[in-house]
């Protein structure tokens, strides 16, 4: 019983993991209407920016709890870069060229990784103790602080982001280029520089999903970008392309599938994330809460 | 009532093509088709007419299926054609000339005519042999009758407007039509060119033996060559019959007529 | 083409045929004589990658689907193939058509829920299939022998380089010969209708959900072929044959050399192949480079190499090459 908990538990974990990562996607998608799968690879140096900050400041109390605003200034940065130098280009293109595009950029990222990090595994070798402590034992299970951690900073994106989005001003501008983009631009509101700050606050979000990640995980070449990649468009497909709330439930749903499934199958996780996607998309061909790029 | 192979006749002894009994279709409160019972008879030229919003290009995708009814039923030639899918209705007879001139951009003009051949043909499975000899006289016929063979070359995205549409309709040719429904075939088009294509529309129907259901906005179109018209206002019929007992109905006049002058 | 009703000459008699198919075949037949086994070998690639650039290009090139999970039915097939081979004993020819056929099978299956979807959607699924491939193969320790992968020898008959070369050439030649026919035949233009205007088409008459199907399978099927001399080439198969990362590759090949022409995909592994050998023995930063060169492709050659080297010749008239025209671009 207790390790249905745990699961479950984990499964919760899990899916505020995948929500995190997903959820700047959801945004350049709904917005944008690109799909940037390098955003994974966004997420992966989230990681090693945090791991790196992170080192830099070893022994003190703040120092990771200051590497995570670093790295995601840092990712915030490496975004409006890319999507200068690159996305510009690739906006009036056909869908299948911009990720084909952004799936090169993965590879190139994956290298420059290696590059810059090298090959070996990077972590958190001390964590902070805030994060480390136990907080409750159920049974034969200690559930320990981290997992709220990791649950709270999904929910405060997510939240944060229906906030920004729906009350303030430049979230409902935002809002309004996704719908129209014409009339946002006769309004007198430049387009590009909304489309680029989009662009930095997602990549910004993949680079804390990956400082979270650090909390709890090891940091390693080709672990964090490509083999993210099939449960993030799980993730998206599940919930609707473009929407924020089908992101949130799609996370959940995948994550508890994940934790769930290995009780009967240890092995079969991610095969049966894989099934419950074909499943759901073929009573719902747009997902749970999709129509064509809609965000909300 | 026909059942499924009896052809329906009206009092004149023609047959109705095209018969929709209660179509009704709702977007969320508001009804854009509302329990419409149009009869077509063989042979005829019909236009519906109506302001803006009135329902038309929705009752002409609720009879190609490109919406699902919320009631009722389309009856061609006596048989229930209602849940059929699209690409079977349109190999049953009817086929449709969309209001925006939708073609192929990147197929010549013979080419795409030549699509609508070899598909009302069975062939598009055919996977060994090379399908630029295939049906080529059809094909110029075709093109001959819509006077697109000097343009028998050009890629659909080269077209001029007019010529676009004149294509949508040698398309619809392709597919053999028995009932040809036309979604404002003159829209966009100068005054010359729309002479043009009603002295096209009146040919094509006397040499081929269709019939035409048409939608308008512009009277002298419809009052040109129309047999028949059909006026929706909001969903529902107001008025059908003879263009003269039309043009005399007080209240087509006072809804539509009347602000057209 | 050129001229709706003019005079059309035979394929295989046009000037096409002898000034590129008559050079080529005099090219291949000269490549064991005048160089090494290693180009041999690199050549026997080429033609095996050929047939999967092929594969993904038949969906998005002609049909307009991008898929990305080609792979899946090539590692199948090569699955399929070792582990009928073991376990039977019988002809290693009847357990490679065996190989396609499951490989082919498993396209069936996969593509009866990816043709349900459009778009973006289309693509991921392709996506989770391989990767779900990836993963059965990887976990089922019992049957597939997990990441380790399964090893093949092929009959004595074939472990040469110029047998496999030759048994290569046998198969890949009338592979490509039935694909020319098949994009050129009727079913080959519906989907060209299919991929320019999928609204349209189903009210020319054409079951588009069906024609879709169809190709995927055949797509399919081709990838299978591939698989089931890959794996003997390579005397094995392991999990990432099956998956996202391989299924790029034939993504790449079409890229480079041009998915809105007939022999992109085949010029395309040709540059891939070639540049996968060459420099990987140049530096370990495979990805780095390949991403670089799709992405200059994709921002400055658009129709690929070969689409890019039509445009430019023009003149001489040798066959028009199309490029994708996107909505946004084509509204004034």
């Amino acid at each position: 019983m207790d390790i249905i908990l745990a699961q479950i538990v984990s499964g919760l974990v899990r899916g505020s993991f995948l929500f995190l990562v997903t959820i700047g996607l959801t945004l350049i998608y709904g917005v944008l209407s690109v799909l940037n799968v390098a955003h994974v690879s966004f997420y992966m140096l989230g990681a090693y920016f945090t791991c790196t900050f992170w080192k830099i400041m070893q022994g003190y109390d703040f120092s990771y709890w200051v590497a995570i605003p670093l790295a995601c200034l840092s990712m915030a940065i490496i975004g409006l870069i890319i999507e200068f130098v690159l996305m510009r280009r690739l906006y009036t293109r056909i869908q299948g060229e911009v990720l084909l595009a952004t799936f090169a950029l993965i590879y190139i990222f994956s290298d420059v990784a290696k590059l810059t990090w090298g090959v070996q595994a990077y972590s958190m070798t001390d964590k902070p103790e805030i994060l480390t402590k136990f907080l409750c034992t159920i049974g034969v299970v200690s559930y320990p602080a981290s997992i709220a951690f990791t649950m709270g900073m999904a929910i405060l994106v997510g939240v944060g982001l229906w906030f920004w989005l729906h009350r303030t001003k430049f979230g409902k501008i935002v809002r309004a280029t996704q719908s129209d983009r014409e009339m946002v631009s006769a309004l007198g509101i430049p387009v590009p520089l909304i489309y680029s700050s989009v662009f930095a606050i997602s990549a910004l979000l993949a680079g804390l999903a990956g400082a979270v990640w650090v909390a709890t995980g090891i940091v390693q070449p080709g672990r964090l970008d490509m083999p993210m990649l099939p449960q993030v468009f799980c993730t998206m497909v599940i919930g609707g392309m473009g929407s924020l709330v089908g992101t949130a439930a799609a996370a959940l749903i995948v994550g508890e599938t994940f934790a769930l499934s290995i009780l009967i199958a240890p092995k079969a996780g991610m095969v049966a994330i894989f099934v419950v996607t074909a499943l759901i998309l073929i009573i719902l061909p747009w997902g749970l809460f999709g129509t064509k790029g809609r965000l909300e | 009532m026909g059942a499924g192979g009896e052809a329906s006749v009206t009092e004149g002894g023609c047959p109705m093509i095209l018969k929709t009994e209660k179509l009704t279709k709702a977007f969320g409160g508001l009804r854009a088709v509302d329990k419409v019972d149009l009869d077509v008879q063989e042979g005829d030229i019909h236009a519906i007419i109506g302001p803006n919003g009135a329902g038309k290009s929705t009752f002409f995708n609720l009879v190609t299926h490109y919406l699902d009814q919320d009631e009722g039923r389309v009856i061609f030639k006596g048989e229930d054609i209602t849940n059929l899918p699209p690409h079977r209705i349109c190999k049953k007879g009817v086929v449709r000339c969309f209001q925006r001139a939708n073609i192929y951009p990147m197929l010549t003009v013979a080419e795409s005519v030549q699509m609508a051949v070899l598909s009302q043909q069975g062939r598009t499975l055919n996977m060994f042999r090379p399908a630029r000899n295939m049906s080529r006289s059809e094909v110029a016929d075709i093109l001959a009758s819509t006077d697109l063979s000097e343009q028998a070359d050009v890629r659909g995205d080269a077209l001029s407007h007019g010529d676009k549409k004149r294509l949508e309709l040698a398309i619809a040719l392709g597919n053999r039509p028995e009932l040809l429904l036309l979604d404002e075939p003159t829209a966009g088009m100068s005054g010359e060119e729309t002479r043009a294509t009603m002295e096209l529309i009146k040919g094509l129907r006397d040499r081929m033996n269709l019939t035409i259901l048409f939608t308008e906005h512009d009277m002298s179109v419809v009052f040109g060559i129309a047999r028949r018209i059909t006026v929706l206002h909001q969903g529902c019929i107001i008025a059908d019959g003879v263009p003269d007992k039309v043009r005399s109905n007080e209240e087509v006049q006072q809804i539509y007529l009347g602000a057209e002058a | 083409m050129m001229n709706f009703f003019g005079k059309t000459v035979p394929f295989f008699s046009s000037k096409r045929a002898r000034w590129v198919l008559v050079p080529l075949l005099v090219v291949l037949l000269l490549i064991p004589v005048l160089m090494g086994k290693f180009w041999v070998h690199v050549v026997t690639e080429m033609a095996i990658m050929s047939l999967f650039a092929i594969s993904f290009n038949l969906l998005f090139g002609y049909m307009g689907c991008l898929s990305f999970g080609q792979a899946a039915y090539l590692g199948v097939a090569g699955y399929s193939l070792i582990l009928i081979y073991i376990h039977t004993h019988l002809n290693f020819v009847l357990c490679s058509i065996a190989g396609v056929l499951i490989g082919g099978l498993w396209a069936l299956v996969a593509g009866y829920f990816c043709t349900r979807l459009s778009g973006i959607y289309f693509a991921i699924m392709t996506l989770v299939v391989a990767e779900a491939t990836f993963y059965i193969t990887f976990e089922w320790y019992s049957f597939t022998n997990g990441p380790n992968g399964l090893q093949i020898t092929p009959p004595a008959i074939l472990r040469g380089t110029l047998n496999y070369y030759i048994y290569t050439l046998a198969i890949v030649i009338p592979a490509i010969v039935a694909y020319w026919f098949l994009v050129n035949s009727p079913f080959g233009r519906s989907l060209k209708c299919i991929r320019d205007n999928p609204d349209k088409t189903p009210y020319i008459g054409i079951p588009v959900r069906k024609h879709m199907l169809i190709a995927f399978v055949i797509a399919g099927l081709y990838a299978a072929l591939a698989g089931v001399l890959w794996a003997p080439f390579n005397r094995g198969v392991s999990p990432w044959y099956c998956g996202m990362m391989k299924s790029g590759d034939a993504v790449f090949m079409g890229i480079l050399g041009g998915v809105y022409t007939f022999a992109g995909p085949i010029v395309g592994a040709v540059i891939w192949t070639f540049l996968d050998a060459f420099i990987s023995g140049i530096t370990e930063y495979w990805p780095l480079t390949i991403g670089f060169i799709i992405l200059l492709v994709i921002l400055f050659m658009r129709g690929g190499i070969l689409g890019t080297l039509k445009e430019k010749t023009k003149g001489l008239r040798w066959g028009q090459a199309e490029k994708p025209v996107s909505p946004k671009e084509a509204a004034p």
